[in-house]
């Protein structure tokens, strides 16, 4: 199996208990013992503390590590609000600072993500193919009977058709929900988070191995949670390759 | 021969004893679960992590159809693979008057490794409750289990840890206070379910200083065996304390069943393992 593409890890300073990682070596202790390779590292405290035009730490962090391990993931909020420079411009800078995916998290930073309030940005990601990732998760919340808005995830990945949607937690008891989302939509890979019995199993032989990543949500959870339905799950090696790091490279290799 | 760790990151099954303490068996209302009747997926994928059994009760644990129906599912998968699916006879506060009943008649269908009951839509109760008292004497003369989902009143949980002192209680999701209270009383255990936090249990057997008061439970076939087993391979315990969690607590538990000696079991267990 490919060493994972993990699409959430959370790094810096939190006062919720969560271990805190201050620098690269950190993070790589962690990584290594569950087997990621690389991962989209966005700053813990800049989401808890709604940090929205200043990402020195995350870039920084970034930078220190060795290429291709670490990608920083940024927030973003709606563009009316001003808190961030307009979409085309916002961009362009994030291209420019190596900056491959952007963090939707409409609860933790109360807004709604649909295509009415978050257009204009989505606009632009979409027109460079780069990946959104969305979490509804607060900031202390547990999966077990988490439920994200899934009307408006229905809504942008429908407007949006070639933006790439990688949606984090999708509730441990929301597979009714979901399903319908994987197979109408192309533009949504989702995380292992709705856990239940045969999903990983089941998700490929619908809808195909291009649905799925691994996210480990450290550092709210364990990393070891969701890795062995990738590991030991009953799908081919190229469904464990593709699930472990395969789509999401494929999407960073799409990006313009 | 390869550590616990090595062997899963190796992507091969556990080459030590594996036993879930906590699983479900049975149709799910509230979600998909896509093969939730399928004894030979079920098996296969216990086959490929390693499990060598799996404890499982009813799914919507007593609060949802007919439990007696709900019982049947499982004692019918156990009936299948006696070896390697153990079933708790699952039982509700909706059903005080017939709870006696379907304990004796699932504890004549086969061996049982104890009662099962949860919290959601019920009436609430505590190990006191009248409803409680003639299923922990079964439970007492028969030396097997009660898990229950969550205790709520510890005063009465402990108050029921020493009047029943040959039931094991044991409760089924991760609660620090309920391993704090295991230091206490003998027949109480933790189990590891939905420890989600990292290093949960690690941490938890650093403070306690000991592992023999948890077992490992994943809620499968609810969820896949790696929601349970996943925090405890890749922790940095020592392999003793693994162990311990992964299968030889759950093991010393059956010793002390009627049942224990017609178990074919397919992993070798050293004496010196037991000990601990």
């Amino acid at each position: 199996m490919l060493p994972l593409f993990d699409c959430e890890f959370g790094v810096g300073l939190t006062d919720f208990g969560y271990p805190v990682t201050r620098t690269p070596a950190e993070a790589f202790a962690v990584m290594d013992r569950f087997g990621i390779g690389s991962a989209f590292v966005y700053d813990r405290h800049a989401h808890e503390a709604g940090v929205f035009d200043r990402f020195d730490f995350i870039l920084d962090f970034c930078r220190e590590a060795p290429p291709g391990r670490l990608y920083p993931a940024i927030p973003v909020v709606p563009p009316a609000t001003g808190e961030q420079p307009p979409p085309a411009e916002l961009v362009e800078w994030c291209l420019a600072n190596g900056i491959r995916a952007v963090r939707a998290c409409p609860n933790v930073h109360n807004f709604i993500c649909d295509s009415f309030s978050m257009g204009k940005l989505l606009e632009v990601l979409e027109k460079h193919r780069m990946p959104l990732i969305h979490t509804s998760m607060r900031v202390q919340d547990h999966p077990w009977l988490h439920e994200p808005a899934w009307r408006d995830l229905h809504d942008v990945a429908l407007a949006f058709p070639r933006l790439p949607i990688i949606v984090l937690y999708t509730g441990m008891l929301q597979g009714r929900r979901l399903y319908p989302l994987l197979e109408q939509c192309p533009n949504v890979l989702a995380d292992l988070t709705c856990d239940s019995f045969q999903f990983v199993e089941d998700v490929v032989e619908r809808f195909g191995s291009g649905k799925l990543v691994y996210a480990s949500h450290f550092p709210t959870e364990d990393p070891g949670l969701y890795r062995m339905p990738i590991s030991h799950g009953g799908i081919s090696e190229q469904a464990r390759d593709d699930i472990a790091a395969g789509n999401v490279r494929r999407l960073l290799e799409a990006i313009r | 021969m390869k550590t616990i760790y090595e062997t899963v990151m190796a992507g091969e099954p556990l080459a030590v004893p594996f036993i879930d303490a906590h699983g479900h068996f049975g149709p799910w209302p509230e979600t998909v679960i896509p093969y939730a009747m399928d004894y030979s997926r079920a098996i296969d994928e216990m086959d490929r992590y390693g499990c060598d059994m799996a404890w499982l009760s009813a799914s919507n644990p007593g609060y949802s159809g007919d439990l007696r129906l709900k019982n049947d599912y499982v004692f019918d998968f156990a009936a299948k693979h006696p070896d390697r699916i153990v079933p708790y006879c699952t039982l509700s506060a909706l059903t005080p008057d017939r709870n006696v009943a379907e304990l004796n008649r699932c504890l004549a269908r086969g061996r049982c490794i104890g009662v099962k009951m949860h919290r959601y839509q019920q009436p609430p109760y505590t190990m006191r409750s009248d409803l409680m008292q003639p299923i922990l004497e079964i439970l007492a003369e028969h030396r097997l289990v009660y898990l229950n989902h969550g205790f709520v009143d510890l005063d009465d949980l402990q108050w029921a840890l020493r009047k029943y002192p040959d039931v094991v209680f044991m409760a089924g999701h991760f609660d620090g206070r309920i391993t704090r209270l295991a230091n206490e009383h003998p027949n109480l255990r933790g189990c590891t379910c939905a420890a989600n936090g990292y290093k949960m249990v690690e941490n938890e057997v650093k403070r306690l200083g000991r592992s023999d008061t948890m077992l490992v439970g994943s809620d499968f076939s609810l969820f896949q065996l790696g929601f349970g087993v996943g925090m405890i391979v890749f922790s940095e315990m020592t392999e003793q304390d693994k162990l311990n969690i992964l299968g030889l607590n759950a093991i010393r538990l059956m010793q002390k069943t009627r049942w224990f000696g017609e178990v074919k079991f397919r992993k070798p267990i050293t004496d010196d393992e037991m000990k601990g």
